[in-house]
């Protein structure tokens, strides 16, 4: 594994969150994400894509809930039918064959990495929830106005207001990526990866992890270019690993 | 059964009879040994505790009829539940085995609202030097590995209340000192009364 090199992700399910306390004692609050059943299904090449990309998917459906397209794509791969499918762009060195199982173990404790999943709907949301607009006063005469946008803009000048003006509408259930979570623990037997902070989307609901792009090559631990044996890369992060104490306050 | 079936047969040809009998004594011993069948069958192995490959492989390996883990893949399951129930009660089992963890590795006493206990505590931001604080547990919420509960006593200008995290690695030591008698779960009403009733010397 290079500085260039560009390895795919995985495909996983939000478990839920929880807590776990570090080394130093600090509380970390945890969101607990599993791999299930993370299978490459394609290898998208140069010469017949125009780009190079690995299709990875999880799960799994009933042959009566797919079409027979999609079964011969499955076949072709020699994988089950699977349930959600994703694609992550990758370097040529990092592809790997169809049919190989992709698992927690692929990221290392102490990694940083981008999960990216759909985010729970709010419906058609206010501009206080959506924007986070201050409102107006609750009291001291204000009429029929607590929560509205107030003003959208100015008289003659510009006669207008203007396109993507911040307005009601509707929040969430779209795709959204939290960039650089650290990876607390992972499991490998169980395929459960232990991630630090929160992540998009209800529980039981798809995530993509992938390596952060924000983090150089330098800044990360070392992590595995091929898909670790079964049950190898169990573990647990100890933080700050220079031994910093995080309640060391210096006057 | 077979006594009123004698009588009656009396009046019928006795090949039929014993014909009859025979068929109804065969159910019998059917039953019988349906029922010693299920007496004597083995149970099955209990689920391992480590989650080693081994442990996987036996997991894998059983009769198709039995529960099985909640991280067992989706593609080797043959009913499946929707993801969030499944999840739901991986988080449980997940959370549970943290708990026996922690308590395998700390020794905790069991307690709740109306116990007189005395921590010793280390506090990370004066250099982890070790404090005592005593107080009577008004408050429990049981929450798995986040578990807290509420100390509440009378020291000098006024009371103190504070809230710990049941299985904090900053407690180093939890004595139960007495259990005084109380009929809620939680004792907010204290807050109003004379601190005599819940002040520890």
């Amino acid at each position: 594994m290079s500085a260039s090199t560009r390895r795919s992700g995985v495909l996983a399910v939000k478990v839920g969150m929880t807590q776990e306390w570090d080394n130093w004692g600090a509380r970390l609050p945890i969101s607990i994400l599993w791999v299930d059943g993370c299978k490459v299904v394609q290898a998208k090449t140069d010469d017949r894509e125009g780009y190079t990309a690995l299709q990875v998917g999880i799960g799994a459906k009933r042959e009566k809930q797919v079409a027979g397209t999609q079964r011969g794509h499955f076949a072709k791969a020699g994988v089950p039918i699977l349930r959600k499918l994703a694609e992550f762009r990758v370097t040529p060195d990092a592809v790997l064959p169809p049919g190989t199982e992709l698992r927690a173990n692929l990221f290392v404790p102490g990694q940083y990495v981008d999960v990216c999943g759909t985010s729970i709907g709010k419906g058609f949301a206010g501009v206080m929830k959506r924007w986070g607009f201050k409102g107006q006063p609750a009291s001291h005469g204000a009429s029929l106005a607590h929560r509205v946008p107030g003003s959208t803009g100015g008289n003659q000048d510009p006669g207008k207001v203007w396109k993507g003006k911040k307005l009601p509408g509707r929040l969430g259930g779209v795709r959204k990526t939290v960039q650089n979570c650290l990876v607390y623990k992972v499991d490998a037997a169980r395929n459960l990866i232990y991630v630090v902070g929160q992540v998009p989307g209800h529980k039981g609901n798809f995530v993509r992890v992938a390596d952060a792009v924000k983090k150089a090559f330098e800044q990360q631990p070392m992590r595995p270019l091929v898909p670790p044996a079964v049950g190898q890369g169990s573990g647990v992060a100890t933080l700050d690993p220079n031994g910093r104490d995080p309640y060391d306050f210096q006057d | 059964m077979l006594q009123r079936l004698r009588h009656v047969a009396c009046a019928v040809r006795p090949a039929v009879v014993a014909e009859m009998l025979a068929a109804r004594q065969c159910q019998a011993a059917w039953a019988v040994q349906g029922l010693r069948g299920l007496q004597t069958s083995t149970p099955a192995p209990a689920p391992a505790e480590t989650s080693t490959l081994q442990a996987e492989a036996q997991r894998l390996a059983r009769p198709k009829g039995r529960p099985s883990m909640p991280w067992t893949p989706t593609q080797e399951l043959l009913k499946r539940k929707t993801y969030t129930k499944r999840m739901g009660h991986m988080l449980e089992v997940l959370e549970r085995e943290r708990v026996a963890q922690i308590m395998k590795e700390r020794k905790i006493p069991s307690f709740g609202p109306g116990a007189v206990l005395e921590l010793k505590l280390s506090v990370p931001e004066n250099k982890r030097r070790t404090t005592v604080f005593k107080g009577m547990c008004i408050a429990m919420s049981n929450r798995a590995s986040r578990t807290t509960f509420t100390l509440r006593n009378f020291i000098g200008p006024g009371a103190l209340e504070r809230t710990f995290p049941l299985f904090s690695p900053h407690i180093q030591d939890i004595k139960v000192l007495e259990e005084r008698p109380v009929r809620r779960a939680k004792l907010y009403y204290l807050r109003k009364r004379v601190p005599r009733e819940y002040r520890v010397a």
